[in-house]
């Protein structure tokens, strides 16, 4: 499948609309209004779904239309579970594979999530973040690693966006962040893995909270 | 899930198969055992007239093979069996590795005693086609091995990734017990594997997967 810019700048959109709840779980994503809405034809509109269908965030349905994805707790601790060993590992051949330029690219987005934290909004400020996360893949220097991160990644995106929103606080995330960018710069693993693993901890600690409980017996079928 | 042991096998009734699938399951054995070798380029003509088969579902038994990673579907240039690199094999092992450490420490911590049984089941058959040196068999089995109880770790996203890593290593995995030698220190293993699920000691047999998957590299590396 080759993406074409706009569809992929759709499905951005559609992506944000989703950590909004403009686009709640559960709700079907109508291909004429929202193409409509945007000011775009069907046929990237279709292409954008496509894309979203594939990181997991909506499913496709038959002749009618897509619903906005309602993952289980059961899926979303599974999910993390899995993208905890995926980060973990990033962490650790990033230590001992990051350039110097990749750690410095990794310090220009901590110190611009410092610098929007308090006045940016949640939606901006949460991209940037997980751009850190996804910068750390990359520097595993693995490629298949940074490409299924970011493929699980996305479909967290939601439960990730809103425990973030939850856990809104300056010194711990940004103490954080810090603590794995100086791991990375004096190849220190341990310290690396304990910052990576003290946020998704975190992130595991705080889905319940934000997920409705009783997603589990939905059928959306 | 027994029918899929079975399968393995080859006791299943074949006419329980669709045809795409019984030409993808053919393909995927000529790819394996390299009869149609890494790079090459697939005879489509040929090989449709030796399946006896029409070009329908020929062609998607090429697509899902290319959707394993096994080949490359070239829009109007015909397809390729792919090629892996040695840094792309380095990093899918690398991956798989540390997924299947995390399989390895939930099925301890899941498993049903059925499934518990199962894999040791597998184990067993594993090692009387050893004895045997009997190499298509034990390979698929050893394939189900390491499927198997990453389903027995119920997590859903994992039996997802681990799937999608083991089928496009599968060519090079086959690779990997050519040498006596380098087939008897996985038997041994895979003995250590079975001693650890035999009394559930998860973070043991996570260890042992993942240290087993860089040995794997050690195996393949050189016929690369």
């Amino acid at each position: 499948m080759t993406v074409t810019p706009l569809a992929e700048q759709i499905a951005t959109q559609l992506r944000r609309d989703i950590l909004r709840g403009k686009l709640p779980p559960g709700a079907p994503v109508k291909e004429r209004e929202n193409a409509a809405e945007l000011g775009v034809s069907r046929t990237p509109m279709r292409e954008a779904i496509r894309i979203l269908a594939k990181e997991g965030l909506v499913d496709l349905r038959p002749s009618r239309s897509p619903l906005v994805a309602r993952p289980s707790l059961r899926e979303v601790m599974d999910a993390i579970d899995v993208l905890t060993a995926l980060e973990m590992l990033s962490g650790q051949l990033a230590c001992r594979n990051a350039t110097p330029k990749e750690i410095d690219g990794l310090r220009q987005i901590h110190n611009r999530m410092a610098d929007i934290y308090d006045t940016a909004d949640p939606l901006d400020l949460f991209e940037v973040d997980m751009s850190f996360h996804r910068a750390i893949a990359r520097a595993s220097h693995n490629a298949l690693l940074a490409e299924t991160h970011q493929a699980y990644l996305a479909r967290l995106w939601r439960v990730r966006y809103l425990t973030a929103s939850l856990r809104h606080n300056r010194s711990r995330v940004l103490g954080q962040h810090g603590a794995i960018l100086e791991g990375l710069e004096t190849r220190a693993v341990a310290q690396v893995t304990a910052g990576i693993g003290l946020q998704l901890e975190g992130l595991a600690k705080s889905v319940a909270l934000v997920l409705e409980p009783d997603s589990d017996a939905v059928d959306v079928s | 899930m027994d029918d899929t042991a079975n399968d393995i096998i080859s006791l299943a009734p074949i006419e329980k198969l669709t045809l795409h699938d019984q030409v993808a399951n053919q393909l995927r054995d000529l790819i394996i055992e390299g009869v149609l070798e890494p790079g090459s380029r697939i005879d489509e003509t040929d090989l449709v007239d030796r399946l006896g088969v029409s070009r329908t579902p020929f062609r998607e038994a090429l697509r899902t093979l290319a959707a394993e990673g096994l080949l490359v579907i070239r829009p109007s240039k015909g397809s390729i069996v792919r090629k892996l690199k040695h840094d792309e094999v380095y990093s899918m092992l690398e991956v798989l590795a540390e997924i299947e450490r995390l399989g390895g420490r939930l099925a301890c911590e899941r498993a049903s005693p059925a499934e518990l049984t199962e894999l040791l089941n597998i184990h067993d058959r594993m090692m009387t086609l050893y004895e045997a040196r009997d190499r298509l068999p034990y390979y698929k089995l050893n394939q189900l091995f390491h499927s198997r109880v990453a389903m027995a770790s119920r997590n859903a996203t994992l039996i997802e990734v681990q799937a999608n890593i083991q089928s496009r290593l599968k060519r090079i995995r086959f690779v990997g017990n050519r040498k006596p030698e380098d087939w008897a220190n996985a038997v041994a293993d895979h003995e250590e594997m079975a001693a650890a699920l035999r009394v559930r000691e998860g973070s043991r047999l996570g260890e042992l997967l993942a240290t087993h998957l860089m040995r794997t590299w050690d195996r393949v590396k050189d016929s690369l």
